[in-house]
């Protein structure tokens, strides 16, 4: 079964993420986008636009001075809605943290209009971030 | 954790490449090495010259890594494995490397700084096959990937190869900005020996395709006294360490530079036929040729052509010297039109117009300057602005312009000045001392020439010095058959130090000391040291 387009939409943003390219993750979202961070995570609360999306994911390799290693689980998408299952590695102060977190992705026309991220890390990673 | 273990760690962190291999080899004998051990194997080895030994220690540490899914790290190690094929030119089992790590870590879908250094490499690979648009633009990505994850060195490595790009791209102060942004980002950081090795000879190759001298200069003494402090180390890419003897040639100090060539060749891994042997050994033929050794300076041009490297403008230069006007123009004349662009023909050009103008063709050596003078205006750089201005004056003077050529070869004798240049500020004022007997001002001619001698005499420029001295119709110097630098081995020895101390003394190998004592003794048809320490009072050099 061949997986649908917006799958690989949601692989080049990432990659676009990961390679700071403004002009792809332009194209990839709308200029109203909304993220939405929820769980225990540094940059919990909604951030707008590609600037605010890119400064709050910064956050994270701030402080963990880059120590990051995401590794997708699955990916899944139809036309309006796409849901992507993360496990993360973060190092920090000498300790590490392995959380599993989702991201849900809303479409429209082809581009991400929202994206939320929920963190369903353990206990210990509130602690962690701070 | 064995005692072995342990000193194979200590002399890792000391420096000491070839000591960490060998008690590292010998502690996998008894038990395997750990993945840390394995990396710093391969390192050693890199390092220490071991090519193969290097690649199978990357191979098993790349293994190790996989097979306990330690995914990102089995792709650093393949990173480095293809790092070390695609600067040995094996772009095919580089590139292999490349894409398998590349899969692994696409099949499973993982985000981690080592997407970076793969980018890193394709950069490599996509820019050494001449393809350096797309090489300028993975470059770029690998560099922003080092930025978000903090990684200093790719960030660093990255800058310096999207400079470079960008040079070839012709966007000379863009790159340039970015290779120093990357130099001072690599001295500032603890990166790795691989890394600060790879990241030198970048720099200073592109600062000498630019002829930005000064730039080079700065660089290039930074990599002697990194390179200085580790006697084991080996280089892949020693065009670097031919380049210090280049600097050194330039600044007047031809001793220096002939045993700097010496040290190179021995730091050179791999040796044969790498690249930066040929130009070893046309540098060898070039101080030959112009010290009037001519057999000498003929061998050498014959061994670099062999190597790979051009003999010319040095052999096209021999024969003029020797009077062989038409074969030196038929040389140089083949050898520039060969060169495919203005930059490469930028290095031929001194010697071209010269030849050209000896054999009275004006027009090709004004329509060859004119040509060196756009690429001077584009590089901005001091060093063929005054080479431009030395062969601008040459052609005004041939075509009877005294006044201009004055004026031309007065700006390049200070540019010259400004670059320490003392045989070619010597040279230049060879033509201002034509150009100002041409408009009749003798005393001017005279002094110019008088200026240039001790020059020329210094650094036993014999023919340039019977040249001077012609013009002032003087006698040709008295000679002991001694180079200057072995003159100076000479006094040490009467002073009574041994090979030991006249190393540290002239910071050289104790084994050019030695060759240096072999040639002293040989040409002076002595047999010993005592001896060679009499001849040295009675003909006054000690």
């Amino acid at each position: 079964m061949s997986s649908h387009p917006n799958v690989a939409v949601i692989d080049r943003m990432t990659q676009a993420i990961v390679e700071n390219d403004r002009e792809t993750l332009s194209r990839i979202f709308t200029e109203d986008m909304v993220f939405h961070g929820r769980g225990p995570v540094p940059f919990a609360g909604d951030h707008y636009g590609v600037d605010g999306l890119l400064a709050a994911l910064g956050t994270v390799f701030e402080l963990t001075d880059g120590d990051v290693k995401l590794e997708q689980l699955f990916c899944l998408a139809e036309d309006e809605w796409g849901t992507e299952w993360e496990h993360a590695v973060f190092g920090r102060n000498g300790q590490t943290l392995e959380m599993n977190d989702a991201f849900v992705y809303r479409f429209d026309d082809g581009r991400i209009r929202e994206m939320w991220f929920i963190a369903a890390g353990p206990a210990e990673a509130a602690s962690f971030w701070a | 954790m064995g005692t072995g273990i342990g000193r194979a760690r200590e002399a890792f962190n000391q420096q000491a490449w070839r000591r960490a291999y060998d008690e590292l080899s010998a502690a996998a004998v008894a038990e395997p090495l750990e993945v840390d051990d394995l990396e710093r194997l391969a390192s050693a080895a890199y390092l220490a010259g071991l090519s193969d030994e290097s690649r199978s220690a990357w191979i098993s540490a790349h293994e190790k890594c996989a097979h306990v899914g330690d995914v990102a790290r089995a792709v650093r190690c393949a990173f480095w494995l293809a790092f070390a094929l695609l600067n040995a030119g094996d772009l095919a089992r580089g590139g292999g490397w490349v894409d398998r790590a590349q899969r692994l870590l696409d099949d499973r879908k993982i985000d981690c700084v080592e997407r970076g250094y793969l980018r890193y490499a394709a950069a490599m690979r996509a820019t050494f096959s001449g393809d350096v648009g797309t090489g300028y633009e993975a470059f770029h990505a690998a560099a922003e990937i080092g930025v978000l994850f903090h990684d200093p060195e790719l960030a660093a490595l990255a800058r310096i190869g999207e400079g470079r790009c960008l040079i070839y791209l012709d966007r000379v102060d863009d790159g340039v900005a970015l290779l120093d942004e990357g130099m001072v980002a690599i001295e500032a950081n603890d990166v790795s020996a691989i890394a600060i090795g790879d990241a030198y000879c970048t720099a200073i190759e592109g600062c000498h395709e630019l002829f930005d001298v000064r730039r080079a200069d700065t660089w290039t003494a930074a990599l002697g006294r990194w390179v200085d402090g580790q006697p084991e180390l080996m280089l892949y890419r020693g065009q670097c360490l031919i380049h210090r003897a280049e600097m050194l040639y330039l600044r007047g100090d031809w001793d220096a530079a002939a045993d700097q060539i010496e040290e190179a060749c021995r730091r050179l891994a791999d040796p044969v036929g790498h690249p930066a042997l040929g130009a070893a050994a046309y540098l060898k033929g070039d101080l030959h040729r112009l010290r009037g050794q001519d057999r000498a300076a003929e061998a050498e041009f014959q061994l670099a052509s062999e190597l790979g490297r051009d003999p010319q403008p040095g052999l096209a230069l021999l024969r003029l010297a020797t009077g062989k006007f038409e074969a030196a123009a038929a040389s140089i004349r083949r050898a520039y039109h060969e060169a495919g662009d203005p930059m490469s023909r930028a290095r031929l050009v001194a010697g071209y117009v010269e030849i050209t103008l000896a054999n009275g063709d004006v027009a090709a050596a004004r329509s060859a300057a004119d040509e060196l003078g756009t690429v001077a205006g584009m590089l901005g750089r001091p060093l063929p602005t005054a080479l431009h201005l030395h062969v601008l004056g040459a052609v005004l003077l041939a075509e009877d312009q005294p006044e201009p050529a004055l004026s031309a070869l007065r700006r390049a004798l200070a540019g010259w000045r400004s670059l320490d240049a003392t045989y070619e500020a010597a040279r230049t004022r060879m033509l201002i001392a034509a150009a100002c007997r041409a408009v009749g001002d003798d005393d001017g001619a005279e002094m110019e020439l008088a200026g240039a001698i001790p020059v020329f005499d210094r650094l036993n420029a014999v023919r340039d010095g019977a040249a001077a001295r012609a013009g002032l119709h003087l006698a040709p110097r008295p000679s002991s058959g001694l180079t200057s630098r072995e003159e100076e081995v000479l006094a040490y020895i009467a002073k009574g130090l041994t090979n030991r101390q006249i190393a540290e003394r002239l910071v050289v190998s104790e084994k050019t000391v030695a060759t240096h004592v072999g040639h002293i003794l040989t040409k002076l048809g002595l047999a010993s040291r005592a001896a060679a320490t009499a001849y040295a009072y009675e003909h006054g050099l000690q």
